[in-house]
């Protein structure tokens, strides 16, 4: 039996969360769908501003899916 | 073909008649011929009757010439024009004296001027061989102390990725673009400016130092910029191909400091205590195959300005070990056999004020100083920094088998299921499927097994009431009540004040028959543990 890989994608994901009264809020903006983990790094647009001392609170993350075709 | 690139140097205007050349230069068109230098001359022109004289552009001789003092003074003679005459400090008042007498001067005599004045130079063309690059940079916006509108960097962003090919370059920035407009409006809502407007004034205004400029208006996050393709262009031998990792050497932005007790022609760099969290923008100078070529153009570059600058109009002093010291300084300075500034008691700890003064100090010095003595001196500035090199992704760096854009259907499990911040809360995908049926098939399987164990009200336990009802559900209380009292999930004696919350349901769970459970989640019909997400995706052709 041949034996395939598992198929994966990465997706770039920004999060927009901030940390008010001892609690989380916010969500996650999905933006879109990569072939290789390196491509998605590229299509980082930069770096969210830093606050330093306000609540919001944003980054990037990629996350790797596996992907049924 | 060679092409000609015209270049300003890097000019800024402190005052109405008064301007500082900063690090490197700018460059504002590419030209096929050699059209470039009569436009360069042109414009050299224009900004020469703009400015006036050339004692209007630096503070010391150092800044305006390559000539010592006392050639100078015999290059001005040769022309019959008396140099000034020795203030009561034996300082030499040439911008008074320029200012006053210039208008006696014939056009000749004031040509000659300029010709000495070596360094004041405001356009020039450069000769370019190889093809250039594309480099899609990030514009930072950011709100300023007073909470007025968002100000961008006033030139250059942040570099991005480097392309070869233009096209792709521009398909690239669209891309950023709209992911960098979406980010900086999430993350003004999520500070609460969401009304705030964009101001591009700033980055305008500095981008046209000899010219009165009217400024575009304020405008809205997804009205302005936030990427763009500049070209660079390579600074080794360009026949070697990229690889997928390029470096680039970036000339620092600045702003100019506007602090009273400073006075015009200080600047501020938001990079200069090398807090890596800050965004760092610059502008683009050249790129490298290999990081050490990179280096050593950063350090030349870095030495050539500094043989021009003064060091007080960036930042004052430090110790070894990076903290401002004046008495450090002084010391220094007696050492060097020079005499520091007189700063009384009541200006010593206020940093502005002592640029202000040190600054003036450097203007009466610094053409009088020995080559020991100005080492010596940039010696106190070893943070001070005005290139970097920054390491970018080549996005056509490598070949890659071609991609296309789909819609792929992501099945993922919702914040509803557990609160706790991006730290500790997953992203939770359950997978990525081309077709949408199957999809939801995943979806809704994953949904139903999560129903058994899973609390519809996470939120509750913060206490927060944060969740109305109206978030769980589309029933009225009412008649979720009635619903509920039917179904035997409370009595009638319970339910005039019945709130469901998570502890409830702990509680109930294992006694609930499946028809109850049914009937419960049938009124919280607007809690969705999973939902699909279509999503475009770049997949191999």
């Amino acid at each position: 039996m041949n034996k395939t890989a598992p198929k994966s994608v990465f997706v770039l994901v920004r999060n927009d969360w901030q940390y008010h009264d001892d609690f989380w809020s916010g969500d996650y903006a999905f933006l879109r769908g990569y072939a290789t983990r390196a491509e998605a790094e590229a299509a980082l647009p930069g770096r969210p501003l830093d606050r330093q001392f306000g609540q919001a609170e944003q980054s990037y993350d990629i996350v790797e899916v596996p992907v049924e075709e | 073909m060679p092409t000609f690139v015209l270049e300003r140097f890097n000019w800024w205007r402190v005052e109405p008649t008064a301007w500082l050349r900063l690090p490197g230069e700018v460059a504002l068109a590419a030209f096929d011929t050699a059209a470039a230098h009569t436009r360069a001359a042109e414009l050299e022109a224009e900004a020469r009757a703009v400015v006036g004289h050339p004692f209007r552009c630096g503070g010391s001789l150092r800044e305006l010439m390559t000539l010592p003092v006392f050639a100078f003074q015999d290059w001005l003679r040769d022309v019959g024009i008396e140099p000034p005459d020795p203030d009561p400090d034996d300082s030499l008042p040439w911008l008074a004296w320029a200012d006053l007498y210039c208008g006696e001067w014939s056009k000749s005599q004031l040509e000659h001027v300029w010709e000495g004045t070596n360094r004041v130079r405001f356009y020039r063309v450069r000769e370019r061989t190889a093809a250039p690059l594309h480099a899609v940079v990030r514009v930072c916006w950011s709100p300023p102390m007073n909470d007025s509108n968002y100000l961008p960097e006033t030139e250059g962003g942040v570099p991005c990725a480097l392309w070869h090919d233009r096209a792709a370059a521009e398909r690239d920035r669209e891309l950023k673009q709209r992911f960098a407009a979406d980010e900086v409006a999430g993350g003004m809502e999520m500070a609460g400016e969401s009304t705030m407007l964009l101001d591009p004034r700033r980055r305008v205004v500095a981008a046209e130092p000899f010219a009165d400029v009217v400024p575009p208006l304020p405008a809205a996050v997804r009205a302005v910029t936030h990427c763009e393709v500049v070209e660079v262009e390579r600074g080794d031998d360009a026949t070697q191909p990229l690889g997928a990792r390029a470096f680039q050497v970036v000339r620092l932005g600045w702003d100019e400091e506007d602090d009273p007790n400073c006075g015009s022609g200080h600047f501020y760099n938001d990079n200069y205590n090398n807090d890596s969290s800050l965004p760092k923008g610059g502008v683009l100078v050249r790129a490298f195959l290999l990081k050490e070529d990179a280096e050593r153009l950063r350090d030349e570059l870095e030495v050539e300005y500094r043989g021009i600058a003064d060091p007080f109009r960036f930042d004052l002093p430090r110790t070894p070990e990076g903290v401002e010291d004046n008495d450090h300084t002084s010391e220094v300075l007696t050492k060097l056999g020079l005499a520091p500034p007189a700063i009384t008691a009541a200006f010593n700890s206020d940093y502005y004020y002592r640029r202000r003064l040190y600054a003036v100090w450097w203007d009466r010095h610094a053409d009088g100083l020995t080559p020991e003595q100005h080492d010596a001196l940039w010696g106190l500035f070893a943070d001070l920094r005005f290139h970097e090199v920054r390491e970018v992704p080549v996005g056509d760096g490598q070949a890659l088998p071609p991609r296309r854009v789909r819609t792929l259907y992501y099945v993922r499990a919702t914040n509803w299921i557990p609160d706790g911040g991006p730290n500790v809360n997953p992203h939770r995908f359950l997978g990525a499927f081309a077709d949408r049926d199957r999809a939801e098939e995943v979806r809704a399987d994953a949904d139903r097994r999560a129903r058994t164990n899973q609390t519809p009200m996470p939120w509750d336990r913060s206490g927060s009431e944060r969740n109305a009802w109206e978030e769980f559900s589309s029933w009225a209380k009412a008649d979720m009540r009635r619903h509920f009292v039917a179904r035997g999930l409370i009595s009638e004696a319970e339910a005039d004040s019945f709130g469901p919350n998570a502890y409830w349901w702990d509680d109930l769970r294992p006694r609930l028959r499946p028809a109850q459970a049914t009937a419960f989640w049938e009124v919280l019909d607007r809690v969705r543990l999973y939902e699909i997400l279509p999503l475009e995706t770049e997949v191999p052709s």
